[in-house]
């Protein structure tokens, strides 16, 4: 797509005052392409793309839940080879999708700021066989004719699909997953009956005019026939506050870019894209990353102390902590990073080192953590946040180890916050409350406002939640977005980590490109973005955590403008509009019921919140005016 | 929205039928027919059984396992199923959670009983497996039937027959301090003053904890006689983690009387039995349900079947021919209750009892099962905000109750209204006029008296259109 735009841009085709310089960095990181063979060693020979995944023998295509009913056709329609419309961009749309007759010629709308990335989504449903399908974008522009968000500003995917296991016993599903780039260079064939669908992201430039501004989508067929897609977006008269990701809000997702060996989830990820797919997660509105496998190189001095080497990878690592922290800084994540390699210390290489727990392995940790502080200062990296374990439950020895890190972490330096991945009160242990004394951060999986609360008291300054993602049977990314959003102000939390933004099943013996495959293997609800040689790819799930951080941005200004609105009446209104969007999400959405709740938020309900929102923030605007 | 079934169906049909005075409040619907989760309960299947061997020698702890060779062996013990759910969804972040059911339902250390009988005693030792660093929870000093649930500990059920409501219920915990009781599983009475003599010895095997008990049979009103049977659970109270696991692998709690491990002194000799039960699907209301009774033995039966749910009954004669399984049709009216929304875990559902009776009345055996039951009328709205360009909204009307002819459907909408066909479908109501706050309320009537059969009502937002 980029290359195209650039393209474009030097032919001075479409828009020819905006130079390459000025396509936004989101379109510029994603890949275009996913590799022609999404499995190697399992791969169906002479196959490409999802065909090359090899389905379990005895296993039969399902059907999704979607509506699937032909709609009734005005005999203008009937005579056209495909009918073009819209759809919600966080919904899934399944190759045998049907639209609804409302729905057929009516234009994709998005409402955004100034800054951000908006979303919209259409289909082409076939009448009948079409072939040299090519499509065509345009400027957006205002009401006069005037150009206010360039063809730059513009990126066309085409939605592909993947075969996953599906709800019965021996069945798949083929559900859209990864998008593709779709440029000037791409041409399809349709069959009949058929629906292709199309994702379409726009950056609103950061000084557009407020208004209504539209564009059209030109579809030409080979055999002449010729059909637009028309665009229209609000431009808001405001922009988004962004929240102080130390104090106020740490938005991390845990990512392994370090580490290619087969037995690692990181297996699936290109070595030379670690910026790229950083600079993906900070266009995304991330932070931070919760991290594995960053160690700095180890070595004992003959005067029997240890000597850290910055600069020189460690273990399965391929690069030094310094170079990662280097692409951290340089892709603009600015937050806390989630140090997640010390609940290792006590295992695998470390162990050799000096026996666990030992008074020798205490000074190796507290020296490590001394030397770590000091670099990171030297060096102006952000600050670490020591995870020292993950879901320690009822396990007393998870516990012990936890204990034990923490104390040999504080006496290199006392003053570091600690965290953990505390399983809350799933299996009723309560293992935040256990490990109290050795975490600062209650980062658990499991709230209710009793626990918040109960949190508090027992001395947490603060929450954060983590895994709240999950896949609903509404066929929508409606969880993601929730859960990076909404839900987070429900619970003043003042960071969010997920599991995470790409997973391919470790192990030898599984297929290459084991992030495709499903199917035979890797879980799908740990994928959020695929990976392409030319970058990263998105997902449905993945732009919905975008909208999710742009929903917590909205209420967060809107609490900004509170804040500092003098009209006690606009201030009062304001509020009440505030909990009642925010109240909208139940105390008791980070337990056992959240998909229950989520059946409630529709991605058509988490607009509409948003929209309330955005209208509170208008009208204290118009107030303070 | 299944839509599957639409498709199925393929009817997109026009708005039929009575119209209200104002205007319409649905502007079309699309049929859809109900998939009901068909009920099947078999209770032959359900429970686990075995057979105690009488053993030549009484055996001892200080030989312990060598002197239980002879002893039946009894292990997998299961995670109480709720709670297993729970981790089961914990585990998950895709909607998947029952792939994790076998991992959840798995406690993290088994336990393993052994049980053997001579004319006296009834001999049992549990074995409860435990791994280095494992937390171990120990109160000592409790006088005799303190709540010992609440530490380490092994609790025992003993039906001295599973028709009967009457049980005992025994704990002990690895410092030997025991629990007793008589309860009744129907009253919900406890009696903690039954405090009889049997011996109890406590033993370790490694990081193993082991409790020996020798119980004589005149304590337990059983009689050891080859082929009668008794029921029983033994449950496995792990307090650091709250894990608990039992023999009979059960729902809610350990003392559900329809999975109680069958339990044959001697030798196999079973009897007139509810061996299965099946319904279409149940929903609040009335309901019928088939029921199978099997007569394993050589002699005719001449029978009833009663069925129970809360207060009402519903009683049957039957005839069971020798060796050979019967069935008969019953019908429970008014009062199955709908009890599950969503992930409510914690629900218990309808009780429903069945009990088999001799021609006098007298109880031959009995069965039961806890079932959830659908709603009369499910309602749902595609979304519950709206966006002021929306002039539509679909709304989700599943009708799981029997209808009658005169019954009808009005579904009204801020002062619009329609009268329709009751149909479950998919139901687009126009909502063009809304601004704000709105209420739909759909009602199933019988139009012959007007009279309600079920009302839902759905609150939704219509918020100003951002592109007007």
């Amino acid at each position: 797509m980029k290359k195209t735009l650039l393209m474009l841009c030097c032919a001075g085709a479409v828009f020819s005052c905006v130079g390459s310089d000025d396509i936004p960095r989101q379109f510029k990181v994603w890949g275009s392409k996913a590799p022609f063979q999404l499995s190697k060693l399992n791969a169906v020979m002479g196959k490409v793309g999802m065909e090359s995944i090899r389905i379990p023998k005895g296993f039969k295509e399902a059907l999704a839940d979607t509506n699937t009913i032909v709609p009734k056709l005005t005999e203008a329609q009937k005579k056209q080879p495909f009918l073009p419309f819209a759809y919600h961009p966080q919904k899934y749309l399944f190759y045998y999708t049907q639209p609804l007759a409302a729905q057929i010629n009516k234009p994709a709308r998005a409402i955004g700021t100034p800054g951000e990335y908006v979303q919209m989504a259409f289909a082409l449903r076939t009448l009948k066989k079409v072939e040299n399908v090519g499509l065509e974008l345009a400027a957006f522009t205002d009401k006069s004719g005037k150009k206010v968000i360039p063809v730059i500003n513009i990126d066309l995917r085409r939605v592909m699909d993947l075969p996953m296991i599906g709800k019965q016993d021996r069945t798949y599903v083929i559900e859209p997953r990864y998008m593709e780039s779709f440029d000037e260079f791409d041409l399809l064939n349709i069959k009949k009956d058929y629906t292709e669908r199309f994702f379409v992201t726009v950056k609103i430039p950061d000084n557009a005019a407020p208004g209504i501004v539209r564009s059209n989508i030109k579809i030409t067929c080979g055999s002449g026939e010729t059909a637009v897609m028309p665009m229209m977006i609000r431009v808001l008269p405001f922009k988004l506050d962004r929240p102080d990701p130390v104090k106020e809000m740490n938005f991390q997702i845990l990512a392994n870019f370090n580490d290619i060996r087969t037995t690692s989830w990181g297996r699936d990820n290109y070595p030379h894209q670690m910026l790229q797919n950083m600079s993906d997660l900070a266009e995304h509105g991330m932070n931070s990353i919760g991290y594995v496998n960053i160690n700095p190189s180890i070595s004992k001095g003959a005067d029997g102390n240890y000597k850290f080497d910055f600069d020189k990878p460690s273990g399965a690592a391929m690069h030094s902590l310094a170079f990662y922290m280097e692409n951290y800084k340089r892709a603009g994540l600015n937050g806390p990073m989630g140090y997640y390699s010390c609940s290792a210390w006590h295992r695998y290489g470390f162990n050799k080192i000096a026996k666990a727990f030992s008074s020798e392995w205490v000074k190796l940790i507290s020296q490590l953590v001394a030397a770590i502080e000091k670099e990171r200062i030297k060096r102006s990296w952000p600050e670490f946040i020591y995870f020292t374990g993950d879901e320690p439950g009822s396990s007393v020895v998870k516990q012990n180890a936890i204990k034990n890190l923490a104390n040999a972490i504080r006496k290199g330096k006392s003053d570091v916050r600690l965290s953990n991945f505390f399983n809350g009160e799933w299996n009723g242990t309560s293992d935040w409350k256990l490990c109290k004394d050795y975490a600062n951060v209650n980062c658990a999986n499991y709230f209710t406002d009793r626990i918040v609360a109960d949190s508090k008291k027992a001395g947490y300054p603060e929450i954060w939640l983590y895994n709240g993602i999950e896949r609903v049977a509404s066929n929508d990314a409606r969880s993601p977005r929730a859960f990076y959003g909404f839900v987070l102000h429900r619970y003043g939390a003042t960071g969010v980590t997920q599991y995470h933004y790409r997973y391919a099943t470790g192990g030898k013996g599984k297929t290459d490109f084991a992030v495709y495959d499903h199917i035979n293997g890797t879980r799908p609800d740990y994928v959020l973005s695929y990976p392409a040689p030319d970058g990263p790819l998105p997902t449905q799930q993945w732009e919905g955590v975008r909208q999710g951080i742009y929903d917590y941005r909205y209420v967060y200004t809107l609490k900004n403008r509170i804040k500092a609105c003098k009209d006690a009446q606009a201030k009062a209104a304001a509020e009440k509009v505030l909990n009642s969007v925010v109240n909208t999400i139940p105390g008791d959405f980070m337990t056992e019921k959240r998909s229950h709740h989520l059946q409630k938020l529709s991605p058509e309900t988490l607009d509409t919140m948003r929209w309330k929102i955005s209208q509170a923030i208008m009208k204290l605007d118009k107030v303070s005016k | 929205m299944n839509n599957i079934s639409k498709n199925i169906l393929s009817v997109f049909a026009a708005v039929a039928a009575v119209t209200a005075s104002g205007a319409e409040a649905v502007k079309s619907v699309v049929p859809f027919e109900v998939k009901k989760e068909p009920l099947k309960v078999n209770f032959d299947a359900d429970c686990r059984e075995f057979v105690i061997p009488e053993l030549k020698k009484a055996p001892t702890l200080k030989d312990f396992p060598k002197d239980w060779a002879n002893a039946v062996k009894m292990s997998d013990f299961k995670t109480i199923y709720r709670r297993a759910e729970m981790r089961a969804k914990a585990l998950q972040a895709a909607g998947e959670w029952k792939k994790f059911l076998p991992k959840t339902l798995t406690p993290p250390e088994d336990t393993i009983v052994y049980m053997g009988y001579d004319k006296d005693n009834l001999y049992l030792a549990t074995e409860c497996c435990e791994s280095p660093g494992n937390v171990l929870t120990k109160l000592p000093g409790l006088p005799r039937d303190s709540k010992i649930y609440s530490v380490d500990s092994i609790e025992l059920m003993i039906f001295k027959d599973r028709a009967n409501p009457d049980f005992v219920q025994l704990m002990a915990d690895m410092l030997g301090q025991i629990y007793d009781a008589k309860r009744n599983d129907v009253a919900r009475t406890t009696d903690v003053s039954w405090n009889p003599d049997y011996k109890l010895e406590v033993g370790k095997k490694g990081e193993n904890w082991i409790l020996f008990w020798t119980f004589p049979w005149k304590m337990l009103e059983i009689q050891p006689v080859a082929g009668r049977e008794f029921a029983l659970n033994i449950a496995r109270n792990k307090r650091h983690g709250k894990e608990f696991s039992s023999l009979a692998g059960n729902k809610n709690g350990f003392a559900e009387r329809d999975r109680l491990v069958k339990m044959y002194i001697g030798k196999k000799n079973p009897r007139c039995s509810v061996s299965a039960v099946a319904a279409p699907a149940l929903v609040e209301g009335k309901n019928f349900l088939t029921v199978w009774v099997n007569n394993p033995t050589a002699q005719k039966v001449d029978a009833q079947v009663r069925l129970k749910c809360g207060k009402a009954s519903n009683t049957k004669p039957i005839t069971l021919k020798p060796n050979a399984k019967s069935k008969l049709r019953l019908s429970i009216s008014g009062v199955v209750k709908s009890a599950t929304m969503g992930h409510r875990v914690r629900e218990s559902g309808n009780r429903i009892d069945i009990e088999l009776l001799d021609k006098e009345g007298k109880l031959i055996n009995s069965a039961m099962f806890t079932a959830d039951a659908m709603e009369k009328m499910a309602v749902s709205l595609a979304s519950y905000a709206v966006m002021g360009s929306e002039d539509t909204l679909n709304c989700r009307v599943q009708i799981n109750c029997g209808i009658t002819k005169t019954a009808k459907l009005e579904i009204s909408c801020n002062g619009n209204k329609s009268i329709l066909a009751p149909k479950s479908g998919e139901y687009l109501l126009d909502v063009s006029q809304i601004q704000g706050d709105a209420e739909v309320v759909i009602r199933l009537f019988d139009s012959k008296t007007n009279k309600n059969i079920v009302v839902k009502k759905l609150k939704f937002t219509r918020e100003a259109d951002p592109f007007a």
